[in-house]
């Protein structure tokens, strides 16, 4: 493979995925495999999380169709549509954010018990990794705003790569801590 | 103990198999001309999917033994498919260029889609037949409890175990197509077959760790042994389903690599164009 | 047909060259030869500090009722002598000679990321030094280097040691993250063109499944270490069993990393191996198909092993029988690679350099450490001897008499190449028979002690069990043994060092890229690379006649 940026960025998801999964079997061994209830599933609220995973979704559509139009030397249309994938990721760390402080006003914490710990940490780090892949298409906006085009075009490659797995980590976690729960 | 009566009452083989069996073999032997080692291939396909569908094994499972439905989840998913690819002779219809099916044609293009079917054919499969022994059973399996009027008894054993050897020969053709320069690469088919093995490991793990959470009955011998012919307790059964598809199931991928690899390394690409021409006149 | 080939990397992308040479150009250096030194240093003076650890814990067991330093104090000496050890000696000293060689190896004049290369050295160091800080802020981590729940736990450890553990293991995690994933890129993307990824000399082979190897590993490890660090620091229950947690967990997450770890320090020792002893038998590797092979059978089947690590935890039947039988299954990989050596040994000219004395003292110890391996997979072995001198044993002559001494015949191989010095033959065979002679003194009458029942990690015994005190003093001097090798070893570094450069760049005949520059290589490796069309390019470049069979 000759594009040497988006193969590392491959691989390094090839390692965060056996972080995740780590993280993972955390929840479901504690839910699955003890004889705990689940305390924090049913303080969740699936219908709001599954609204805010729209928008993480649709901020990975407005990714591709924004590297369409890179691809295109559409700069214009580049532009705009990064934008709005950074602006729908960060209203899905909004709504992280809210209802972390829902759970913590209901004395939902960290430090509960095992329930809220996995699921804190577990989300935790998902929404860190967004974080990170906000900043790094903050980046690639700014550059691309000046005149470094030729950077954002090898560097796109991977942040790319790296926002989709994001993406799909969420459906998983999204999967295991609130729909399990439900079925 | 093991009953052994069971194994050899004539009625518990499928007669109907049997004949059907050797027709397709005949079959085979008479309209294809294939090497020894093909033959051979064939035949022990045949007999494992014989095994699988006909024998008294296969109606073990109505004894609601888990391992026994993950061990025809893995020869049929993941042990069979190979075989019966690598007997089949490349020139068939199927594989020619006559036939316009895409995915067969350039199974290539196709790797991701097939290894995500299978990966959702396999966990997918497993929990529905988990559910149905456990509907059938009225046990706890796999963390699964199931009533007896559930939708899932609707769905029959057998259309599981089809589909589940369809997914597993699609699965298996990006690296095993007996057309060989259809293949995905070797390393690439390595690591093709490694990333379906974490996905093997993973179900192997959760089916495994389910073990413990039925505490009481699971531990009862006479729980079971009243009634099967195979006698395992509720739990020593759900860890042997679970190991059954954790351990051999990835040593079978190994030792799939480790074939591929050992040829891929004496590879020499201006020989193999320079064989490649000669065939071609 | 050009004997050379032009290199197709822009003059950019090197660092600048400048005469220089202060410590602020090694400080800020992205160059993979000034990187894999300092990791090579690192390796150094951590190994310093981790068998001056283990000649106090040898002290103070090398007579019953003795009482030489404290209980609380023994416990942190053999914490971290055990993670020193592991993480911040074998780990650096073999990524740093896979960062040194890796690019030459293959032709190459860079790795793919050098900052990337940076930062994960740095990273390395940073945790290391971090964890040695927790001596002066309380006391350090105590409870073993596999750390088991709950006694790790804030309720039992109540000292910040084992904080700065966790923290410092998940710093030089992330840098030996980055090492791997740089290692897999430069191996995938900057290799020459001549070079097919089945030409690879067998070391370059090993690290890059090595690479891959560390990708899976350490995020498990990770995620175990940051999940206890939310236990320690914000209450968090994930391993407490009093409050619903699991402490079974903790142990899965950790050999389910330190199993393929056993394997990332195995490798590339491996991969040592095979490039020494074929130079010094003047023979080709006998099946380098099958070494190359069985290397990635090892790495898959390292992460269906684990569970035998936890034989004693109470698992059913079911579960232990079938992780001894593919605990069994991986000895199978590593006989054949030990037979392929000992193929390539058979009718050579066989030269006894120190290199080479040390490649065949790997393949004896580490064959004893491989069996006593075997006999753990069987499970009434296990429960019986689990968690007694007899692991102890075991691990040592795995890490010591395996990774350590292939790290040894590495390092007197490739020292010319490194430095453009020879280290000394006489002293080199000093500190190779005290070392090996003390090694095997000190770890052999172990597996006796093991069998005897003595446990490890115990402070003292009592001195009347007589056959314990003798054993265990035994055990003691050859530990002296070992410590008066590496003085000699440490000698023949500084008076080597002061010597002038007069090493030419091929001095053993070797066939491998990395000796076609000169010695020590420019800062820029290649100004041309040899064409290559087998795995031996310069044995084809010097015997035109008699060329290997092509392979591109």
């Amino acid at each position: 493979m000759k594009d040497k940026g988006k193969l590392l960025m491959l691989l390094m998801i090839g390692s965060e995925t056996f972080f995740f999964i780590a993280l993972i079997i955390g929840y479901v061994y504690y839910r699955n495999f003890t004889e705990a209830t689940d305390t924090v599933a049913q303080h969740l609220d699936a219908v709001r999380a599954g609204i805010f995973t729209l928008f993480l979704i649709a901020s990975s559509g407005t990714l591709m169709i924004s590297k369409r139009a890179l691809n295109k030397e559409n700069f214009k249309g580049f532009n705009i549509f990064l934008l709005l994938s950074i602006v729908l990721g960060i209203v899905f760390i909004t709504g992280q954010v809210t209802e972390y402080i829902g759970l913590y006003q209901e004395q939902i914490t960290l430090s509960k018990d095992v329930f809220g710990s996995s699921f804190f940490t577990l989300t935790g780090f998902h929404g860190f990794h967004v974080i990170l892949g906000i900043l790094a298409l903050l980046i690639l906006l700014i550059m691309s705003l000046g005149k470094l085009r030729r950077v954002s075009i090898a560097g796109f490659g991977g942040v790319e790569v790296y926002w989709h797995f994001v993406d799909v980590v969420w459906l998983f976690v999204f999967y295991f801590v609130y729909i399990t729960p439900l079925l | 103990m093991i009953n052994t009566d069971f194994f050899i009452t004539p009625d518990n083989w499928s007669f109907a198999g049997i004949i059907l069996s050797v027709l397709v073999i005949a079959a085979y032997l008479l309209f294809l001309k294939t090497k020894t080692s093909q033959k051979a291939y064939f035949i022990v396909t045949v007999t494992l999917l014989y095994v699988s569908f006909g024998s008294p094994i296969a109606l073990l499972r109505d004894y609601g033994l888990h391992s026994l439905t993950m061990l025809q989840h893995i020869v049929l998913l993941m042990i069979a498919p190979i075989l019966f690819l690598k007997s089949i002779p490349s020139n068939t219809i199927l594989f020619s260029e006559k036939f316009k099916l895409n995915i067969l044609q350039q199974p290539k293009n196709y790797y991701l889609m097939f290894w995500w079917l299978s990966a959702v054919m396999m966990w997918g499969g497993h929990f529905l037949s988990a559910g149905i022994l456990s509907a059938e059973t009225g046990t706890a399996i796999c963390g699964i409890t199931a009533t007896k009027d559930s939708w899932i008894t609707a769905i029959p054993e057998s259309l599981i175990l089809s589909l589940l050897f369809i997914a597993g020969i699609l699965f298996a053709l990006p690296v095993f197509n007996p057309v060989k320069s259809k293949r995905i690469a070797p390393l690439k088919s390595v690591i093709y077959l490694f990333t379906a093995c974490v996905s093997c490991s993973l179900l192997g793990l959760y089916v495994a760790f389910s073990a413990s959470t039925d505490t009481l009955n699971s531990s009862l011998t006479a729980f079971t042994t009243l009634r099967s012919p195979v006698p395992l307790t509720l739990r020593a059964d759900q860890e042997l389903a679970g190991m059954l598809m954790w351990v051999p199931g990835c040593i079978l991928y190994v030792l799939a690599s480790v074939s591929i690899l050992l040829s891929w390394y004496e590879e020499n690409p201006v020989e193999k164009s320079e064989t490649a021409i000669h065939t071609a006149k | 047909m050009s004997l050379f080939i032009n290199i197709q990397e822009g003059e950019d992308q090197l660092p600048e060259v400048t005469s220089d040479k202060g410590r602020l150009l090694w400080i800020s250096s992205v160059d993979h030869k000034q990187l894999g030194i300092m990791y090579l240093w690192l390796a150094l003076f951590f190994f310093i500090i981790g068998g001056l650890e283990a000649m106090l814990i040898r002290a103070q067991l090398a007579v019953g009722d003795n009482d030489l330093i404290s209980p609380e104090f023994y416990n942190q000496l053999f914490t971290m002598h055990g993670t020193t050890m592991i993480f911040l000696v074998l780990m650096p000293a073999l990524i740093g000679l896979a960062t040194y060689l890796i690019p030459l190896m293959i032709g190459a004049n860079e790795m793919a990321f050098p900052r990337l290369n940076a930062f994960s050295f740095w990273m390395t160091c940073l945790g290391g030094f971090l964890m040695y800080f927790s001596f002066f802020a309380g006391g350090a981590p105590d409870a073993g280097w596999f750390n088991y729940a709950p006694l790790s736990e804030s309720n039992y450890s109540s000292t910040q040691g084992v904080d700065y553990y966790l923290v410092g293991l998940i710093l030089t995690g992330m840098g030996s993250i980055g090492a791997g994933l740089n290692f897999v890129t430069t191996i995938l993307t900057l290799r020459s063109p001549d070079i097919k990824l089945n030409m690879l000399p067998l070391f370059a082979w090993m690290i890059f499944i090595n690479g891959f190897l560390i990708l899976a590993a350490f995020p498990l490890l990770n995620a175990g270490l940051f999940m206890m660090l939310i236990d320690r620091q914000f209450d968090a229950h994930f391993f407490i069993p009093s409050s619903g947690g699991s402490a079974i967990l903790w142990q899965h997450f950790f050999w389910s990393f330190g199993h393929p770890e056993v394997y990332i320090l195995a490798l590339p020792a491996f991969g040592i191996i095979s490039e020494v002893i074929p130079v010094f038998s003047r023979n080709k590797i006998f099946g380098y198909k099958f070494v190359a092979a069985s290397t990635v059978a090892i790495a898959l089947l390292a992460f269906g092993v684990w569970v035998h690590h936890m034989f004693a935890v109470g698992m059913t039947n079911t579960v232990n029988g079938f992780f001894a039988a593919s605990s069994m299954l991986i000895g199978i990989p590593t006989g054949v690679k030990v037979i392929n050596w000992i193929g390539t040994l058979y009718k050579g000219s066989i030269r006894m350099t120190v290199s080479m004395m040390f490649a065949v003292a790997f393949l004896i110890d580490f064959t004893i450490g491989g069996l006593s391996g075997a006999s753990f997979a069987i499970v009434p072995i296990d429960w019986q001897l689990t968690d007694t001198y007899y692991v102890v044993a075991h691990i040592h002559y795995v890490f010591l008499g395996g990774t350590a001494f292939g790290i040894f015949a590495g390092i007197y191989y490739w020292f010319p190449k490194i430095s453009g010095r020879f280290l000394s033959e006489k002293l080199g065979k000093w500190h190779l028979w005290l070392f090996v002679i003390g090694f095997n003194f000190t770890f052999l009458v172990q597996h006796v002690l093991g069998i005897l029942g003595m446990p490890r990690r115990i402070y003292t015994y009592p001195s009347r069990f007589g056959s314990w005190e003798i054993f265990n003093m035994i055990s003691t001097l050859g530990a002296v043994m070992m410590f008066v090798a590496i003085a000699v070893f440490l000698w023949n570094l500084f008076i080597t060092l002061k010597k002038p450069r007069t090493a030419p760049k091929n001095p053993w005949e070797a066939w491998t890229l990395e000796w076609a520059t000169n010695s020590p290589p420019d800062l820029k490796n290649f100004e041309e690379v040899p064409r290559v069309h087998s795995r031996r390019p310069l044995w084809d470049l010097a015997n035109p006649d008699n060329p290997d069979k092509r392979l591109n």
